[in-house]
C-alpha cells in the first residue's frame, strides 16, 4: 500500500486525537472520582446506582420513622411507668389500704382528696406529649385525648369512657366527615341522613321527617358541591344551626352516602376505641389488604390508646375505668353513707384493672426492644447500602491514578513521537 | 535513416515532457494539504519512428521520434469513491442519532444533576412523613407534600420543555444546516457538471473542477446515500463524434428505489413541508423533493423515480433511510413502541411520551387513590394546566388541580376507613401510606391510554423506578448501540478513506523523486541537445575541411 505523508499526518492527527481524549477523560475521572457520570458509559452500573440512591432514601425514610417511634415509645414507657407508680401509691398503704372500716369521716375525707388529686395526675399524665403528638389519643394525636367534663366524667376523645356517651351530641360518620347535629338532648338519636339532588329546588335545604327519622339535605346541584355546602345546608334549618363538621370537608357530596346519627357508640364503640391502630411503614414490607384496608403484618402499630389501659365501659354496670373508680371511691370516702364493704369492691375492682396497665406497660416495652432491633437492622442496611453505592459509583482511587498516569505517558509519547514523524522529509536533504 | 535535424525534436520533446512533469509535480507539491485534491501525473508516451519525417527519408534504421506528452491524469478509484459515499451516510446518520440521544441523556440523566426522579423521591420522602404525622389535619405537613408535588411537576415540565428545545433544534438543524447545504451541494454539482462538460468539449483541462466536484459528492454523500454514474454522449455529429460524460446523481433507498437528484445540469432540491397555519416546519416531517426551475430531472439510466408535477410534493421520507437525513428522520419522526406498527427507532417522541406516561400515569394513580367515589376521579390531585381537566395529562403540562392548590386546610383523603362516630378527626394515613405503595408498585406499561393491553408492552416496572427504566434500561443501551454503530462505521470509512488516500494524496518524498529525476532529465535533453548542436556544427562547418 503507498503511504503518504499526508495519509500518516491524517492518521496521526486521529491518534493523538483519540490519546487526548483518554487523556481527558482519565483525568476527569482522577479528579471526580465517578466511575461514570452519565447512563451510557454503564448502564448496568448507572441502573444499580439508581436503585441503590432509591433504597438508599427509603431506608433513610424507615430510619427516621423508627427513630421517631424509638422515642415516642420511650417516652410512652416511662409516662406509663409513672402512671403506675400513682396507681401504686393509690392503692399503697398511705391510701387504699389504709382504708378500714372504722376510720374517721375526716380521715377518709383526707384519703379521698389525695385521691382526687391523683385522679388529675393521671389526667394529666395520659395526656402527655411527646413532639407535638399526644402518646395515648390513639388515631388521633393531635388533640388531648382526656378531657374531664363538668360532669367529673371522664371523656376520651369526645367519648364518656363509661358510658359511650358521645359529649357533643348527635353525631354521624358521612361521606369521611362527622356531623355534630348540635341536638344537646339527642333528639335526632337514630335519624337517618340523606343527601338528594333537586335541580327544582329554589336553594340547598334540610328537612327533617319526625316520622321516619329522617333528615335529608336537598341539594339543588351536587357540581362542585362538597361536605362544606352539606353542612351548610344542614345548618340552613335552625334545628341544625349549631350542627359542626369535622374531618374530610373538602370531599365531594356522595349523594349515596347514608349514615344513621347516635348520640352514645355503645360498648362496641369504646372497644373499637380501645383497640384502635395506627400504622407506620417501617419497611417491614407494606401491603393492602383486598378491601383495601392495611395488611396489619405489614405495618407496625404505632398506637397506644389511653383506654387500653385506663379501661373503658362497664361490667355488671360499674365503670372499669382507673379514674372513675378512683373517684368512685372517693365519693364513698367523702359519703355520709360509707359503706367498708362497698369501698372494697371498688378497691378490688381498681388493682385489678391495674393490671390492663401492666399489660400495656409490657407490650410498650416489647415493642421499644423491637424497634431497636429494627433500627439497629436499617442502620446495618442503610450502611452496607452506602458502601454499595459508594463501590458502584465510585473509581477505586490506585486504579484510577494507575490510568491516569498511563493515558498521560500516552499521550506524552505521542506528541514526542508525531515531532519525530512529521519533521522530515527527502526535501530536507535535498542540496 | 532520419532527417538530419531529427535530433532536435526529439530533444525539444525531453525537455517540453520534463518541464510538463515538473510543473505538475509543482502543482502537486504546492496542493498538497488542499482539501479534495487529486495527485495529478502526465501520461507520457514515446513517439514512434516514420512519422512525419520518412516523407523525405527513407531508412532500414529507424529511431523513434522522443516523447510525447498525452494528457494530465488523475489518480483516483471510482470504487473506492462509491464505498467512501455509502460508509459516509451511515457515519452521517449515526452521527445525527448519537448528537440527538446525547442531548436526551443530558436532559433525563440523573447521575450527575438532580432531576425528575430526586424530587419524586423526596416527594414520597414527604408522603412519609405525613403519614407518620401526628395528626392527618396537619396542613402545614400536606402543604409541604402539595409543594413537594409541585416542584416534581416542575421537573417534569423542565425535561419536557428540555426536550421540545431539542427537537426544535434538531429540526431547525435538519432545515437551515442539512437540507440548506444539500441543496447548495447539488446547486454546486449541477454547475460543476455543466462546466466540466464545457472544459471536456473544448478541450480544456477539467481536472481541478472534478476535484470540486467529486468533494462535493463526498459532501453531498454526508446526507444520503447516493450513487454517481458517469454516462458518455456524442456532442459532435455521426460523422464526427465528440464523447463527452454527463454526470448524474441518484438517492438509494435501503429497499434500492433511485430517486435522482442531479442529471447533468439540472438539479432538484429539498424541503421540509411547511405548517400551513404557522408556516413552520410541519410535524412530523416530511420531506419533499422539488425541480429548481421546473424543468424535471429523470434519471440517467432511466430506472430512477421522476420527479413530475405530480409527485414532487409527496414525501420522499421512506428514500431517507441512512445519511444526516436519514438520521433526523429517524430521530424526529421514529417514536419507537409508540408507532404503528411500532418502529426500531426511539427518536425524541419516544421520550417526550414516556415521559407524558409518567406524568399521566402518576397523575392517575394519585388521583385514583385519593378519590373516595367508584370512578376514582373525585377529588383529583393532579390536573392539566386548566386546574379541573384529569384527561390528557403530560409532562408538559401536570399541574396541581385547583381545588388542591386553593385549598386551606388539608385536601389529601388521609384515610378511607371509617372512624368511630364522636371520636374526632382520627391521625389514620392508611391511605397516604397506599399512595406511597402505589408509587413503588410494580406494573406493565403498554402505549395504551390507561396501560390497557390493547397498546404495545413498554415495559415493567413501579412509578418510582421509572425514569431509572427509561435513562438505564432504554436511552442508554440505545446510545450505546448508535456509538457503537457510529464508531464503526467512522473506523471503516477511516480505512476507506485511507485507501483513497494511498491512490490520490501527494506524497512529498514521492514529488521529490519525481522533482530530481525529471530534473535530470531535463538535463539530459538539453545536453541531448547541446550534442547534437555540436554534431550538426561539425557536419555544416567542418566537413570537408582539412
Amino acid at each position: 500500500m503507498r503511504i503518504t505523508m499526508s495519509m500518516a499526518s491524517k492518521q496521526y492527527a486521529k491518534n493523538l486525537s483519540a490519546s487526548f481524549e483518554r487523556y481527558t477523560k482519565a483525568t476527569t475521572k482522577a479528579t471526580t472520582f465517578n466511575n461514570f457520570d452519565n447512563a451510557t458509559e454503564d448502564p448496568v452500573g448507572s441502573m444499580k446506582a439508581y436503585k441503590r440512591v432509591l433504597q438508599i432514601s427509603q431506608n433513610s425514610n424507615y430510619q427516621s420513622s423508627v427513630s421517631s417511634l424509638e422515642s415516642q415509645f420511650k417516652t410512652a414507657d416511662s409516662t406509663l411507668t409513672s402512671i403506675q407508680t400513682l396507681t401504686g401509691t393509690a392503692s399503697g398503704t398511705d391510701y387504699l389500704k389504709a382504708i378500714t372500716g372504722t376510720m374517721t369521716e375526716e380521715n377518709r375525707g383526707t384519703i379521698a382528696t389525695e385521691l382526687r388529686t391523683l385522679q388529675a395526675q393521671m389526667v394529666t399524665a395520659a395526656n402527655t406529649q411527646y413532639g407535638g403528638s399526644y402518646l395515648f389519643g390513639g388515631a388521633n394525636t393531635a388533640d388531648a385525648p382526656f378531657t374531664v367534663g363538668t360532669d367529673n366524667q371522664l371523656y376520651y376523645r369526645g367519648i364518656n369512657v363509661t358510658t359511650g356517651a358521645i359529649a357533643a351530641g348527635t353525631t354521624a360518620t358521612l361521606n369521611g366527615t362527622q356531623i355534630t347535629l348540635g341536638d344537646t338532648a339527642g333528639t335526632y338519636n337514630g335519624y337517618t341522613i340523606n343527601i338528594a339532588e333537586d335541580s327544582a329546588a329554589t336553594s340547598d335545604s334540610a328537612a327533617i321527617d319526625d316520622t321516619n327519622k329522617t333528615i335529608t339535605v336537598t341539594m339543588k346541584s351536587l357540581t362542585g358541591k362538597t361536605n362544606d355546602d352539606v353542612l351548610t345546608a344542614l345548618k340552613s334549618n335552625s334545628a341544625f344551626a349549631n350542627a359542626t363538621m369535622t374531618g374530610d370537608t373538602s370531599r365531594p357530596v356522595d349523594i349515596t352516602a347514608t349514615a344513621v346519627a347516635t348520640n352514645n357508640v355503645g360498648q362496641d364503640g369504646l372497644k373499637a376505641l380501645a383497640d384502635e391502630a395506627s400504622y407506620v411503614d417501617i419497611g417491614a414490607g407494606l401491603s393492602f389488604n383486598a378491601d383495601g384496608s392495611i395488611n396489619s403484618q405489614s405495618v407496625f402499630d404505632a398506637s397506644i390508646t389511653g383506654l387500653s389501659f385506663l379501661g373503658y365501659g362497664t361490667t355488671d354496670g360499674s365503670a372499669n375505668n382507673l379514674y372513675t373508680i378512683m373517684g368512685e371511691i372517693a365519693d364513698q370516702l367523702d359519703s355520709s353513707s360509707y359503706s367498708f364493704d362497698t369501698t372494697t369492691a371498688l378497691i378490688d375492682k381498681f388493682n385489678t384493672q391495674t393490671t390492663a396497665l401492666s399489660n400495656v406497660i409490657t407490650k410498650v416495652g416489647t415493642s421499644e426492644t423491637y424497634l431497636t432491633s429494627v433500627e439497629s437492622s436499617l442502620t446495618t442496611a442503610g450502611t452496607n447500602l452506602d458502601d454499595d453505592w459508594q463501590n458502584i459509583k465510585t473509581a477505586d482511587v490506585e486504579t484510577t491514578y494507575i490510568e491516569q498516569t498511563s493515558a498521560t505517558l500516552a499521550y506524552n509519547c505521542a506528541i514526542k513521537v508525531g515531532s519525530d514523524l512529521l519533521s522530515k522529509t527527502l526535501l530536507d536533504y535535498m542540496s | 535513416m532520419s532527417s538530419t535535424f531529427a535530433g532536435f525534436y526529439i530533444a525539444k520533446t525531453g525537455i517540453q515532457n520534463a518541464r510538463a512533469n515538473l510543473q505538475i509535480i509543482g502543482q502537486n507539491m504546492t496542493n498538497e494539504n488542499t482539501v479534495g485534491y487529486t495527485k495529478q501525473s502526465v501520461d507520457s508516451c514515446s513517439i514512434a519512428a516514420g512519422s512525419t519525417d520518412t516523407r523525405y527519408a527513407s531508412s532500414s534504421i529507424a529511431t523513434g521520434n522522443g516523447v510525447e506528452s498525452t494528457r494530465v491524469n488523475q489518480s483516483r478509484s471510482i470504487y473506492l469513491d462509491a464505498q467512501y459515499r455509502t460508509q459516509n451516510a451511515k457515519v452521517g446518520e449515526t452521527s445525527v442519532e448519537s448528537s440527538a440521544l446525547t442531548d436526551i441523556d443530558t436532559t433525563i440523566d440523573e447521575n450527575v444533576n438532580d432531576g425528575i426522579q430526586t424530587r419524586l423521591s423526596d416527594l414520597v420522602t414527604q408522603l412519609n412523613t405525613l403519614a407518620n404525622s401526628a395528626s392527618s389535619g396537619d396542613y402545614s405537613l400536606e402543604n409541604v407534600v402539595k409543594n413537594s408535588s409541585s416542584y416534581f411537576a416542575t421537573a417534569l415540565h423542565d425535561a419536557a420543555t428540555q426536550l421540545s428545545t431539542i427537537r426544535s433544534e434538531q429540526t431547525e438543524q435538519f432545515q437551515k444546516d442539512a437540507v440548506t447545504t444539500a441543496n447548495g451541494l447539488l446547486k454546486d454539482i449541477a454547475s460543476l457538471n455543466e462546466q466540466i462538460k464545457t472544459a471536456d468539449m473544448s478541450g480544456s483541462s477539467s481536472l481541478e473542477l472534478k476535484d470540486q466536484r467529486n468533494l462535493d459528492l463526498d459532501n453531498l454523500s454526508k446526507y444520503m446515500n447516493i450513487k454517481v454514474t458517469t454516462t458518455s454522449v456524442n456532442v459532435g455529429s455521426d460523422a464526427n463524434p465528440v464523447n463527452v460524460d454527463e454526470l448524474s446523481v441518484d438517492l438509494i433507498s435501503d429497499t434500492g428505489t433511485k430517486t435522482n437528484l442531479v442529471n447533468n445540469d439540472s438539479y432538484n432540491q429539498f424541503s421540509l413541508l411547511k405548517d400551513a397555519t404557522t408556516g413552520d416546519v410541519a410535524t412530523p416531517i416530511t420531506v419533499q423533493l422539488k425541480s429548481s426551475d421546473g424543468t424535471k430531472i429523470y434519471a440517467a439510466d432511466g430506472t430512477s423515480s421522476a420527479i413530475t408535477s405530480a409527485n414532487e410534493d409527496t414525501s420522499i421520507n421512506s428514500d431517507l433511510t441512512t445519511g444526516e437525513f436519514g438520521g433526523y428522520l429517524s430521530m424526529l419522526n421514529d417514536n419507537g413502541e409508540y408507532d404503528t406498527p411500532a418502529t426500531q427507532s426511539r427518536g425524541i417522541g419516544y421520550y417526550q411520551q414516556a415521559l407524558d406516561k409518567l406524568a399521566s400515569d402518576f397523575a392517575e394513580t394519585m388521583n385514583t387513590a385519593n378519590s373516595t367515589d367508584a370512578a376514582g376521579t373525585n377529588k383529583p390531585l393532579f390536573t392539566t394546566t386548566d386546574g379541573t381537566t384529569t384527561t390528557g395529562i403530560t409532562a408538559a403540562n401536570i399541574s396541581i388541580s385547583d381545588a388542591w392548590k386553593d385549598a386551606t386546610t388539608c385536601y389529601m383523603t388521609s384515610t378511607k376507613q371509617t372512624p368511630t362516630e364522636g371520636s374526632g378527626t382520627t391521625s389514620d394515613s392508611s391511605n397516604i401510606l397506599y399512595m406511597i405503595k402505589q408509587l413503588s408498585t410494580s406494573k406493565t406499561y403498554t402505549t395504551a391510554d390507561g396501560n390497557a393491553s390493547s397498546g404495545t408492552t413498554l415495559f415493567s416496572t413501579s412509578i418510582d423506578s421509572y425514569m431509572s427504566t427509561i435513562t438505564n434500561s432504554v436511552l442508554a443501551i440505545q446510545a450505546r448501540d448508535i456509538t457503537s454503530q457510529n464508531s464503526t462505521a467512522s473506523t471503516s470509512l477511516d480505512t476507506i478513506d485511507s485507501g483513497r488516500n494511498s491512490v490520490s494524496s501527494v506524497d512529498i518524498n514521492e514529488e521529490s523523486i519525481n522533482l530530481i529525476k525529471y530534473n535530470q532529465s531535463l538535463s539530459a535533453s538539453s545536453r541531448f541537445m547541446t550534442t547534437m548542436d555540436d554534431v550538426l556544427d561539425t557536419i555544416i562547418n567542418k566537413m570537408g575541411i582539412i
